[in-house]
């Protein structure tokens, strides 16, 4: 006699919950629009973007600076030198057309941690050319 | 069976009956499919409320405006006194530059609509190219064949490219006279750009026409019309300033800090046309913490001006302002004893009062004709009606009187005919009256002889004249006739005090059942040709009886008229204010500035 309680308000959890599961499945999500993605899918990056990166971490100081875009190379008073330091452009991580573009990439130097980057580009007499970078 | 269908429509019948009937909502108002009210409660009882207007920007759409994250700025702006929330929506076209019928035209139509069914002029608010788009319409022509921008009472600009977009000029290879520094913040914006997807569509805008008409001082632009003087634009910009940080690879300078607007306009590409004498420039100094690809999400980015509390308030401050004024515009004279002429004015609201004409004669009651008696020269009395929209001049008939005493034109209400004095005054009476119609020149002679200087009625069915020839007893010198002239009958001694010469009458009420008038003084003031239709020490009297009503502001009037609406507009003696007066004799609105105490004649009022 004393389970039925017991028995009565197991039975009620079971019903309420079997409710709530068909509510949930029924009733529309309060948001009907998914989540903007804070940034355009993605691709391969251009060879010449590529090659623009590597002039980038050059040891000659002129190397470096042809990497910038007239814009920033008027802006910037030297393009520093990080000895040992590397950048690659992530594989998937550049979004452009054939005049501007952008792309992520990853900075490494020996014996510091990776570092996120995000560099612009501009298409200046046939090559790429950086036009911002920016820790992530 | 037959039993239960009964029963059925019994209830049905029943609950019909007990049921209370439904309250009629106000039906919804309507100004086409692409203006539409915010909310249900904005689409109702527009007569006499204040729509605010609300017109988005380049490849975006009423959204912009209706934004969820905004209602609590719908709010306060509904807290204003009969305010309205509208948006207009060309994002069918939006890729067209204003002239695309669906975009300037269409929006010139819905201020014109709403504008109407409100009887006032409206509030616009814009966004980004919204603000082109309102400098375009306000130039169309309304339905009454006035501009549109009659129609507004004042333009808020958030973001508007008044001299293009140097951005998008930079992103189609466009010169832009911009400093270095900026040029090369503007191509690492581009660049950030394509990061963001979405968030900036500049490089879907470049092949359009909107793209080509948006470039920096492009030809399109230059040929927009001019914005009116004395409308009100607040433009608000935002303006980002960014600088290159010290980061893996690359230096910057102190001093290359550069402000890039919002970025898509520069401060001064939206700050290049405005009538407040202070810029409100929204500042988001983000050193530091900023990166370049942020611009797009800043509170002072393009997009996100509108949701800025500032900005907002600087929305609701317009509103206010016009909310708090009165409305509609007032035409008036100012005559100068020196030249014998007057200088002709037009107020509009708070708005400094605008010289629109001098010489001599009457205003149209529209304030967009003026009629004068040219009696210059030998010969008769002439005639001419001048359009001040277009400074035409045209010779529309001519009279008897080689002077203008007595033959002063009146317009009749609908601004289609004058009445002019056709022949000559004699020693018995006035010459006789003709009504001239305006668009033909022709000529109608009233019935009968009847006064001088006459005042149309609003109804256009009663006239009331300056009889100061024939003094009786008991009558004062105003004299009433239908619109034809004939079945005339004087008022009674005003206030129950004869004067022979002084009851001079500036304005009559429809069914000529009230008058605006001189008050007597006898043995003041000689007899004469009469005193013209001025009155220095004013009154309303009910022409039946001659005695007066009061109004509710102290002391006499110097002059007014009468309105449609069974309102009065007066100026009270000695004050430097327009009373406008509602059918029950309340005041309604106020128009004080650039309005003397002595020497001002009313023409006529119009809502717009």
């Amino acid at each position: 006699m004393k389970r039925r309680p017991l028995i009565f308000v197991a039975g009620s959890l079971i019903v309420a919950g079997a409710l709530v599961l068909l509510g949930l499945y029924l009733l529309p999500p309060a948001t009907t629009e998914p989540a903007e993605p804070e940034w355009a899918d993605g691709g391969p990056p251009p060879a010449e973007a590529v090659e623009t990166v590597r002039r980038l971490s050059s040891a000659d100081p002129a190397q470096r600076r042809s990497s910038l875009s007239p814009g920033l190379a008027e802006i910037v008073a030297e393009v520093r030198e990080t000895a040992g330091s590397t950048v690659t452009l992530d594989p998937q991580g550049w979004r452009g057309d054939d005049a501007y573009g952008a792309a992520t990439a990853v900075w490494r130097a020996p014996g510091q941690p990776d570092r996120g980057l995000v560099l612009g580009f501009q298409w200046v007499d046939g090559r790429w050319q950086i036009t911002f970078e920016e820790p992530m | 069976m037959i039993s239960f269908l009964a029963l059925a429509f019994a209830v049905v019948l029943v609950t019909g009956l007990v049921a209370a009937p439904t309250p009629k909502a106000a039906a919804a108002e309507s100004c086409g499919e692409q203006a539409r009210p915010i909310a249900e409660q904005d689409g109702v009882s527009l007569r006499d409320g204040l729509p605010v207007l609300f017109i988005h920007g380049i490849r975006s759409d009423r959204g912009h405006w209706t934004d969820n994250k905004l209602e609590s700025f719908h709010r306060r702006l509904r807290e204003k006194p009969g305010v309205k929330l509208w948006t207009f929506d060309y994002s069918s076209a939006n890729t067209q530059w204003v002239t695309h019928d669906s975009v300037g035209p269409a929006f010139a139509r819905a201020i014109d609509c709403l504008s109407g069914l409100a009887g006032r002029s409206i509030v616009v608010v814009a966004h980004s190219m919204g603000g082109l788009v309102t400098q375009f319409a306000q130039a169309q022509t309304a339905s009454d064949g006035r501009g549109i921008a009659r129609r507004i009472a004042s333009v808020v600009t958030v973001g508007t490219p008044f001299k293009g977009s140097d951005l998008l000029s930079v992103a189609q290879g466009v010169h832009v006279p911009v400093s270095k520094p900026l040029l090369g913040e503007l191509n690492a914006v581009l660049s950030a750009c394509r990061l963001v997807g979405r968030k900036c569509d500049v490089q879907l805008l470049l092949d359009k026409p909107v793209g080509r008409a948006l470039r920096t001082n492009s030809e399109q632009l230059r040929a927009l019309p001019a914005w009116p003087e004395d409308l009100p634009v607040r433009p608000i910009a935002g303006d980002i300033v960014y600088r290159f940080k010290m980061n893996l690879f690359v230096y910057h300078h102190e001093a290359d800090i550069v402000s890039i607007g919002d970025p898509y306009v520069s401060v001064k590409s939206a700050t290049a046309h405005r009538v407040m004498a202070e810029e409100n420039v929204r500042k988001c100094d983000d050193v530091g913490v900023f990166r370049v690809w942020e611009v797009f999400s800043s509170s002072c980015g393009h997009s996100n001006l509108k949701r800025r509390e500032d900005v907002q308030d600087e929305i609701l401050d317009a509103v206010s302002e016009v909310a708090g004024q009165p409305a509609g515009t007032v035409y008036f004279s100012r005559y100068d004893p020196a030249t014998y002429r007057a200088g002709f004015y037009a107020k509009t609201g708070a708005r400094p009062a605008r010289r629109i004409a001098e010489g001599t004669g009457r205003l149209s009651p529209d304030g967009r004709y003026r009629a004068e008696v040219d009696t210059s020269g030998d010969g008769p009395a002439r005639l001419i009606v001048e359009d001040l929209d277009r400074g035409v001049r045209q010779r529309l008939a001519d009279g008897a009187n080689g002077h203008g005493l007595c033959n002063e034109p009146e317009w009749t209400p609908d601004g289609k005919y004058i009445l002019f004095q056709q022949t000559p005054n004699t020693g018995r009476g006035p010459g006789q009256w003709a009504r001239v119609e305006v668009a033909t020149g022709a000529a109608t002679l009233l019935a009968a002889h009847s006064g001088c200087y006459p005042v149309y009625a609003p109804d256009g069915q009663s006239i009331a004249w300056y009889d100061g020839l024939n003094p009786r007893p008991g009558r004062s010198t105003v004299l009433i006739t239908d619109a034809d002239g004939g079945n005339g009958r004087h008022v009674p001694a005003i206030g129950g005090v004869d004067d022979p010469c002084a009851n001079a009458v500036a304005a009559l009420s429809s069914g000529g059942r009230l008058a605006l008038v001189e008050a007597s003084h006898p043995g003041e003031r000689a007899c004469g040709d009469g005193p013209g239709r001025q009155v220095h020490d004013g009154l309303v009297v009910d022409t039946s009886t001659g005695r007066p009503i009061p109004l509710p502001v102290p002391g006499p009037v110097r002059g007014g008229v009468f309105l449609s609406d069974g309102g009065l507009l007066v100026q009270p003696a000695g004050a430097a204010e327009f009373v406008l007066l509602d059918r029950n004799f309340q005041i309604k609105a106020t128009f004080r500035g650039g309005i003397l105490a002595e020497g001002e004649t009313i023409h006529g009022y119009s809502s717009f």
